[in-house]
């Protein structure tokens, strides 16, 4: 068979395996099966799209060229995936917890689900992609014919890039495009890549193990071969190193189709933990065989071979066809893998984020729900991978062959990286900005397409030879590998000093210059703070139908999964039938899974469509913000209310209380009140009875009888007097009749009256007499009642043998106390409090003398001539105290 | 001290170790960079070779390997403390 036919021949066996692996796998998923699919090893495996056809044949060439520096390519990643704990594992919750489809999606959705930034990374993306794809055609292209290059038979090199372009579209469109899946998760591509993953890893390592023990004798052997200036003792440490390290750790998460394998298709987050060693594992084994080829090929091939391809080249110079045709397999699978798993971030990215935008601008007159969103964005997502193999493949035809292509793959790395600062920016500081994030993308940018792209293509394109050379107009200091004369020989070290410096300071400047708006204020927190815990927001409702919101539902999502999503949200809600409320948590959630499919941006915009385009407004943060603030306003208010209320609880129950001793009061009282006008009366009744039926009285006896009632008379209208004199003062109608008077005087009046009531008892009446000097202005007539009546009461209960009063005087500040005090055993502890009362009966010692009305009367004349009457405990008898102010 | 609960100072042990391991795994990129990314490694890649293979190649793919080893080691209890 000629070598090429068995070419083709292999190329489509291996096609073909690929397709059914990538069917099987697709069927597998769908039904559940097939566990092992979503092991970490698949994971790991399909990282390896990393390694590319440029590193599959370039790596080798650039170790024949310089030595070591190739190692810097795959110890970037290895640098990043050990520190997988914390950049990879929270860019992975992050893209799951936001629904994120690619970079580009990540960027806009942190920076306020900007539909500006997503088109301006999928631009970058395409750009520095488009390139790439066409290194990958060539790659094929050039393996191709060096295969077949002793046949005579080789095929023009544009008819093989042709065909390959053409089934490469072909196997994406129908594997990356099968469905649009929520979670954006193609299992057949990526089973496909695992696989193509194990070939390119084999096939390395058996043309490495032919190399070092076939063609050499074991490693002492190839290095002795080796060139003495190809690695030359501590040179490795040079700025390019640097530089390169820089560039491969970027990338791993930058380049689109390295994002989309370890963000997006992850299928779980703990395979992350597997892959952080196994995917570096994979690396430092793809690389291991790399120096004894480079070695081998010069040392075996004529000099001038082309060292790019000598992992299939030097098999096929010892007449291993059998090995270069899987070291051909090995490329192929490479440039494969990198061209699907491209070719599918790519299209989702156009799909989502320019051709989809674009056509909800162009049909917002039209009624939205009229087209299946899902059937555009399939087409559009199938054209556009079509449309991006089409532009490898002519990328490839203008400049194949050149060395503006073989030198594609770093400057393509460095495009990407401009990402880097917003990215890094968008999940670690909350304060980094849309503003400075779209700044900094195309400030690094332009300088990179300035100093780097543009200049790459060697005077062929925009940038002519001279610009290049002398800079614009002349002018040297704008010279592209020069910029301000920075002399930096590598242009690659040069352009990664000025667009990664300035597109960092330009991003950490506005940041701080600028301020976020409330919705990138909100994505923000999510991103950084995206392993704590989120406030769930309040449960007001939107003003969206939900009728209008399951069309929207069913275009994007697809009808059955929209409406097993809406049934569990009612039945989450508490609703048995029916559609669930258009909720803050439901929208937020609809929205997330429409950004599954669609991005962040487009899913913000179509459900900004049916609620009136606020979906969040700044009202709605302010409110966000509020809220806690106002619940702890009210809990604050509703804790003063209950101490309100038991206070007032607490003043009714005292004022309950009142009234009720009031109210008994008040019929103790009127009892008490009649039992006194009741016993004169009866007396009185009874004598005048005696006095009416009685025609011959004795004169003695009739003058007793009427004595009697007089005097009963008397104390009934005294009895009335005084209450009536109480009731007076107790409303505060009295009369005073207030004169100036030496207190002393007003003492011994009172005295002398009370000698009479005395003389009884044979009491000794102390009148100490210290307050000669104090005069009053106040009602002495009264004044005088009180004191008599304090020293008749003391007469009347000291129950001492030789009952002793005594009154003293003081004088103090501004006041004057009066005590009386006598000298019997007081008044019992329980009476204190009843003294004061009207008609109290102390301990049932109740005189018919004394109505009980002396004290409550003496106390309101003291209250009435702005003074005091107290009862003071003493040691001895008894002490009550008049407080006089003067 | 109970079989079943842990006690105090065990779950401070535990806490510690899990300190510890998130530390370690914050300082295995950074003694990648210090071995890998500093004129350090100029001082490892003398013009001298063991048995017949300049000991760079030695010194990178070795520090290559130990710090895959490394973070061999320390996933699976990273991986334990993310999932409690």
């Amino acid at each position: 068979m000629q070598p090429l036919n068995l070419l083709v021949t292999i190329c489509l066996i291996y096609v073909i395996g690929l397709f059914t692996v990538a069917y099987i796998a697709e069927r597998g998923a769908a039904e559940g099966k097939l566990k092992f699919l979503r092991s970490p090893v698949v994971y790991t495996l399909s990282l390896s799209v990393y390694c590319t056809a440029w590193t599959f044949y370039g790596a080798v060439g650039s170790a024949a060229r310089n030595g070591l520096e190739f190692v810097a390519i795959y110890l970037g990643p290895t640098l990043v995936f050990m520190g997988w704990w914390w950049l990879l594992r929270k860019l992975i919750r992050i893209g799951r917890t936001q629904r994120i489809t690619s970079i580009a999606d990540l960027i806009s959705s942190r920076y306020g689900k900007s539909n500006t930034l997503a088109v301006i990374v999928t631009l970058m993306a395409v750009i520095g992609t488009t390139p790439y794809i066409a290194l990958q055609l060539q790659s094929l292209t050039l393996s191709f014919a060096a295969f077949t290059a002793d046949s005579g038979q080789t095929p023009s090199p544009a008819v093989t890039a042709f065909w390959v372009a053409v089934g490469l579209a072909v196997f994406t469109i129908v594997f990356g495009t099968r469905n649009l899946d929520a979670n954006e998760r193609h299992h057949g591509v990526v089973t496909a890549i695992a696989v193509e993953a194990v070939v390119k890893l084999v096939a390395l390592l058996s043309v490495g193990i032919f190399v070092v023990w076939g063609v050499a004798d074991g490693p002492n052997d190839i290095f002795a071969r080796m060139d003495p200036e190809l690695i030359k003792g501590g040179q490795i440490f040079t700025p390019r190193w640097v530089t390169l390290m820089f560039l491969s750790s970027t990338a791993i998460i930058c380049l689109p189709r390295m994002f989309q394998v370890v963000v997006v298709e992850n299928a779980q987050e703990k395979h992350l933990a597997t892959a952080s060693w196994a995917f570096p594992l994979y690396l430092f084994l793809m690389s291991l065989f790399v120096l004894p080829i480079a070695i081998a090929g010069q040392s075996v091939l004529p000099p001038g071979s082309n060292p790019d391809l000598f992992v299939m080249t030097v098999p096929l110079a010892q007449e291993q066809t059998g090995l270069a045709a899987l070291a051909f397999l090995g490329g192929f699978s490479s440039a494969t893998s990198m061209v699907i798993v491209a070719a599918i971030a790519l299209s989702t990215m156009m799909s989502n984020h320019i051709v989809l935008p674009l056509w909800l601008t162009l049909n917002k007159a039209r009624n939205p729900q009229s087209d299946d969103v899902r059937t555009l964005l399939l087409r559009a997502r199938r054209i556009s991978i079509g449309g991006i193999l089409a532009l490898g493949y002519f990328y490839y035809q203008l400049t194949g062959g050149t060395d503006a292509l073989a030198s594609i793959g770093l400057i393509a790395f460095l495009g990407v990286a401009q990402v880097m600062p917003a990215l890094l920016g968008g999940i670690f500081w909350q304060g980094a900005t849309r503003k400075a994030a779209i700044a900094g993308i195309t400030s690094g940018f332009a300088l990179w397409a300035y100093t780097l792209f543009l200049p790459s293509f060697g005077g062929a394109f925009i940038l002519s030879q001279s610009l290049i050379d002398n800079g614009p107009l002349g002018l040297s200091i704008l010279r592209p590998y020069g910029l301000l004369g920075l002399q930096i020989d590598d242009p690659l070290v040069h352009a990664v000093s000025w667009s990664i410096g300035v597109n960092t300071l330009v991003f950490i400047t506005v940041s701080l210059l600028t301020t976020p708006r409330p919705i990138e204020r909100r994505q923000s927190v999510q991103f950084v703070n995206v392993f704590g815990r989120f406030s769930p927001r309040s449960g007001q409702s939107h003003s969206a139908e939900p009728e209008e919101l399951l069309v929207l539902a069913q275009r994007i999502l697809g009808r059955d999964v929209a409406i097993k999503l809406f049934n569990k949200t009612a039945a989450e809600q508490g609703k048995a039938r029916g559609l669930p409320d258009p909720t803050d948590n439901f929208m937020e959630k609809l929205e997330r899974d429409f950004a599954g499919s669609v991005g962040a941006a487009t899913a913000h915009a179509m459900l900004g469509q049916i609620t009136g385009g606020a979906a969040l407004s700044v009202e709605d943060m302010i409110a966000v913000a509020d809220e806690t603030a106002e619940i702890m306003e009210y809990s604050a208010r509703l804790k003063t209310q209950s101490e309100e209320l038991t206070k007032t609880a607490e003043q009714l129950r005292a004022a309950n209380l009142k009234l009720t001793e009031l109210s008994e009061q008040k019929d103790t009282f009127l009892s008490q009140v009649s039992h006194e006008l009741r016993t004169p009366m009866t007396s009185i009744r009874a004598f005048s009875e005696i006095l009416r039926d009685s025609d011959q009285l004795e004169p003695d006896k009739l003058k007793h009888f009427s004595s009697v009632i007089h005097t009963e008379s008397i104390r009934l209208t005294r009895l009335l007097d005084d209450i009536l004199d109480l009731s007076f003062m107790e409303n505060g109608q009295i009369k005073l009749n207030l004169e100036d008077i030496a207190l002393d005087k007003l003492i011994t009046r009172a005295v002398i009256t009370s000698e009479a009531r005395l003389r009884e008892g044979e009491t000794k009446l102390n009148h100490h007499d210290d307050c000669k000097e104090i005069t009053l202005h106040t009602d002495p007539d009264r004044l005088a009642q009180v004191l008599i009546n304090l020293i008749s009461n003391a007469a009347k209960y000291c129950d001492a043998a030789n009952p002793e009063i005594t009154i003293n005087c003081r004088r103090n500040a501004n006041q004057v106390e009066i005590d009386v005090s006598d000298n019997g055993s007081g008044i019992a502890k329980s009476d204190i409090n009843l003294i004061f009362q009207k008609f109290s009966k102390l301990s049932g010692d109740f005189s018919s003398g004394s109505a009980g009305l002396g004290l409550p009367i003496s106390r309101e004349i003291m209250r009435n001539l702005n003074g005091s009457l107290t009862y003071i405990p003493a040691e001895k008898g008894a002490l009550f105290r008049i407080i006089l102010p003067v | 001290m109970s079989d079943n609960a842990p006690s105090f100072m065990e779950r401070d042990q535990q806490a510690q170790r899990r300190r510890k391991t998130r530390e370690a795994a914050a300082f295995l990129p950074i003694l990648g960079v210090i071995l890998l990314l500093t004129p350090l490694i100029s001082v490892f890649t003398q013009n001298t070779r063991i048995g017949g293979i300049p000991n760079a190649v030695y010194y990178v793919f070795g520090i290559w390997l130990l710090l895959i080893g490394l973070t061999r080691l320390l996933a699976p209890r990273l991986q334990q403390d993310s999932t409690p």
